[in-house]
């Protein structure tokens, strides 16, 4: 018992400690992001600052934890879906450090291709950018079905984890949404309003917090799923 | 349950969404694969002012007036038949810029200004996340005319015809030197987010240019007066002489006298065609820079000319404003104006073609937005040109083409469906006055139909009534509130008679 409890990873803990991370980020945002010198490294919506970095890091955690979860499994069948679930992960911490999809999205909008897709969406320019959802929404589809899929292969005897997966991706779709709706308020940028801004913002509170929780839970059953896998090994 | 069955059904629906996804994105971006990822067009409108069609190669003239012109044609389509709405150079250009008739946009004749809430396509297109920047050659399209709304860079050339600056000086040259800056800023803009690898950046970009030449007075810059002739003749130049060499004076003078004779019409022609090839040589300096930048072929550039111009058609002693002048002058001379759209390389379809059917110049608001890909505003009157540039051997044009304007307190409208030309000019207090022509019988309009075809006038009569009720401008200005500069320049150019009117 005693050398279960020394190896056993601190679930509880872990899960608190990103939790309230993510409840301090989300004050520093409503309470900082407005300062004119450093407002910019604690606002949500904006890229290459804390959030992003820490959203970053969370991703590569979660892609560690998948790697080791391959390693664990690597004896079974179909365990190479692990390294591809970790390879993914990496991808989108890549991704969001390197703000790819972003600049892809500029690039994008720019083109004729964008000014229709944007007309008919009815955002205008200064929120076009943020329909990158909608611009790689048939890939996004095909990973979260896959992602989706496997898990619930995993984890078929694992009710528990299966709903976080299933959170998880619900809260992704869910940052996706509201995406789309600050595209729609930051597209009408020549006549905004206090108001409007104010929405915007609580509009990206929500988002990254949305983001941000998704891979928390991502990151935890990856690492539970470890968890478990070495108790059984131990018992 | 069957654990793979679910998990098929799982991968199934995802490849189908995703799948059906493309499928709709593929619909709103269009067909035309290869422009998927071009970036988004710019547009050049370059307006000339008082250009008649019927002075250009590319409709049939002899003199080259305009090869920059010509070889910009084949690269595009040239419409054979595009009728202006407004005689007036400021309500002209206000319908090109807002894709109304000037009945319902306000701005009715020269010296108002286009009321504020009036959209115009520089106000939707910097919305739209475009460059905006309009250079004017004449104070009338000037920041009275209101028509600055929604460039972010605005800028207006005028110089008096016939002061000395006039004549040492040209002023569409000076535009245009305003707006190759312009264009090179945005270039070294763009040269500096290529430097930082954010070419992905760029804004693409609206100009208008808008070249006052071949307005009278007709002064040619050097090199360009003796372009098709070697110089006036002998008696010509002696009568010029005797008017301090002011055409505008020696044609009124002649007019007076009865003395207008094929030496005065030749030289006045030479001098309007050498006009015409300096503005052609603007435009090959425009399409030059345009190819240095690398920008030539994802620009769309619309030519296009306000109103024509008479000579001596019609000229009547004692008006010499019949002789060489446009306002009011509602002849196929006047009304109908050159227009070529070079559309970008995102265009899908064959270039080099002609349309043959009725067009008018406001429907360059509609067109432009399409061949933009953008949503074209509801509010507009103007039809898109893209199907007849796709579909050139169509003859569906409009029916019928329209004008309307106030012309020294008369409200003149007309019509032409098919052959016929209708003409009414309201003056408050009297009766109207209507004209009405057979243009395939008198393409010159000398012969007034209106009492010998009640029928068909009464018929074009109630055409135009439905079309004038269909304009509800609520603006309500006065020529009171213009400028004492404004003034004086309308009316040295005849566009109005003194302070009362």
């Amino acid at each position: 018992m005693n050398k279960h409890s020394h190896s056993s990873l601190p679930i509880l803990t872990i899960t608190l400690s990103l939790f309230s991370v993510d409840f301090i980020l989300a004050l520093l945002h409503l309470f900082l992001s407005n300062h004119a010198h450093f407002g910019a490294f604690f606002n949500l919506s904006q890229e290459a600052n804390l959030p992003t970095w820490y959203s970053s890091f969370k991703l590569t955690l979660a892609a560690l934890a998948a790697f080791y979860c391959y390693r664990i499994e690597a004896h079974k069948k179909h365990a190479w879906l692990w390294l591809v679930v970790a390879l993914l992960m990496l991808l989108m911490s890549i991704d969001e450090t390197a703000q790819i999809h972003e600049t892809l999205s500029v690039w994008f909008m720019n083109s004729l291709a964008g000014n229709r897709l944007r007309i008919a969406f009815e955002i205008g320019a200064a929120g076009g950018p943020l329909l990158w959802g909608i611009i790689f929404a048939p890939i996004l589809i095909l990973l979260a079905g896959g992602l989706l899929s496997f898990y619930y292969h995993r984890f078929q005897n694992h009710l528990n984890y299966l709903w976080l997966a299933g959170i998880a991706i619900l809260l992704l779709f869910l940052s996706f949404l509201l995406e789309q709706n600050q595209a729609n308020i930051a597209g009408q940028i020549s006549n905004i309003k206090l108001d409007d801004i104010q929405r915007y913002k609580i509009m990206s509170l929500f988002e990254e917090l949305c983001e941000l929780m998704a891979i928390n839970f991502f990151l935890l059953i990856h690492l539970a799923y470890i968890q478990q896998a070495r108790f059984q090994k131990i018992r | 349950m069957n654990i793979n069955k679910v998990i098929r059904n799982i991968l199934i629906i995802s490849i189908g969404l995703s799948l059906a996804m493309f499928g709709y994105l593929l619909s709103i971006i269009g067909s035309d694969k290869n422009d998927y990822l071009i970036p988004a067009p710019n547009l050049v409108l370059f307006s000339v002012d008082t250009l008649r069609a019927d002075h250009l190669e590319i409709y049939g003239y002899p003199r080259e007036t305009a090869p920059n012109l010509s070889q910009l044609s084949k690269e595009g389509i040239v419409f054979d038949s595009a009728y202006t709405v407004s005689t007036h150079s400021a309500p002209a250009h206000a319908a090109m810029l807002t894709g109304l008739y000037p009945l319902q946009h306000g701005q009715v004749q020269n010296g108002l200004a286009l009321p504020n809430n009036i959209e115009t396509l520089a106000e939707h297109l910097t919305k739209q996340g475009y460059a905006t920047g309009g250079f004017v050659s004449d104070i009338i399209l000037g920041r009275e005319s209101n028509l600055q709304q929604g460039f972010q860079s605005f800028g207006v050339d005028h110089i008096n015809s016939g002061s000395p600056a006039h004549i040492s000086q040209s002023w569409s040259a000076r535009v245009w030197k305003r707006a190759q800056q312009w264009l090179s800023s945005w270039n070294q803009q763009l040269q500096v987010s290529k430097q930082a690898g954010k070419e992905y950046q760029r804004q693409p970009f609206f100009l208008w240019l808008h070249a006052n030449h071949p307005h009278g007075n007709y002064n040619p810059p050097p090199g360009f007066r003796t372009l098709f002739m070697d110089g006036p003749s002998a008696s010509l130049e002696e009568k010029l002489a005797q008017n301090n060499n002011d055409l505008d004076k020696l044609i009124r003078s002649a007019l007076q006298n009865g003395d207008v004779d094929q030496d005065l019409i030749d030289w006045t022609l030479n001098l309007y065609d050498g006009e015409i090839r300096f503005v052609d040589s603007l435009l090959g300096q425009l399409i030059d820079y345009l190819k240095k930048m690398g920008e030539y072929q994802r620009t769309v550039i619309i030519f296009v000319s306000d109103h024509g111009e008479m000579f001596f058609e019609h000229a009547q002693p004692g008006q010499p404003r019949s002789a060489a002048h446009h306002a009011g002058l509602y002849f196929e001379p006047v009304l109908k104006i050159p227009l070529v759209i070079k559309p970008s390389v995102h265009f899908n379809g064959n270039r080099n073609q002609r349309v043959a059917g009725n067009v008018e110049s406001l429907d360059i608001f509609n067109t432009a937005f399409e061949l933009l890909g953008l949503r074209i505003p509801a509010k507009s009157q103007s039809r898109s040109l893209l199907p007849l540039m796709q579909k050139p051997e169509s003859t569906a044009g409009r029916d019928i083409t329209y004008f309307g304007e106030i012309l020294f307190k008369n409200k003149c409208c007309g019509l032409r469906q098919q052959e016929w030309r209708l003409i009414r000019c309201e003056s408050p207090g009297n009766a109207s006055k209507y004209k009405l022509y057979n243009l395939a019988q008198d393409p010159r309009q000398n012969n007034d139909l209106y009492s010998k075809h009640p029928a068909k006038a009464k018929a074009l009569e109630l055409l135009l009534d439905k079309w004038i009720a269909e304009q509800k401008s609520a603006a309500t200005q006065s020529l009171d509130n213009m400028s004492e500069e404004m003034r004086q320049v309308l009316e040295a150019g005849g566009y109005i008679k003194n302070k009362d009117s």
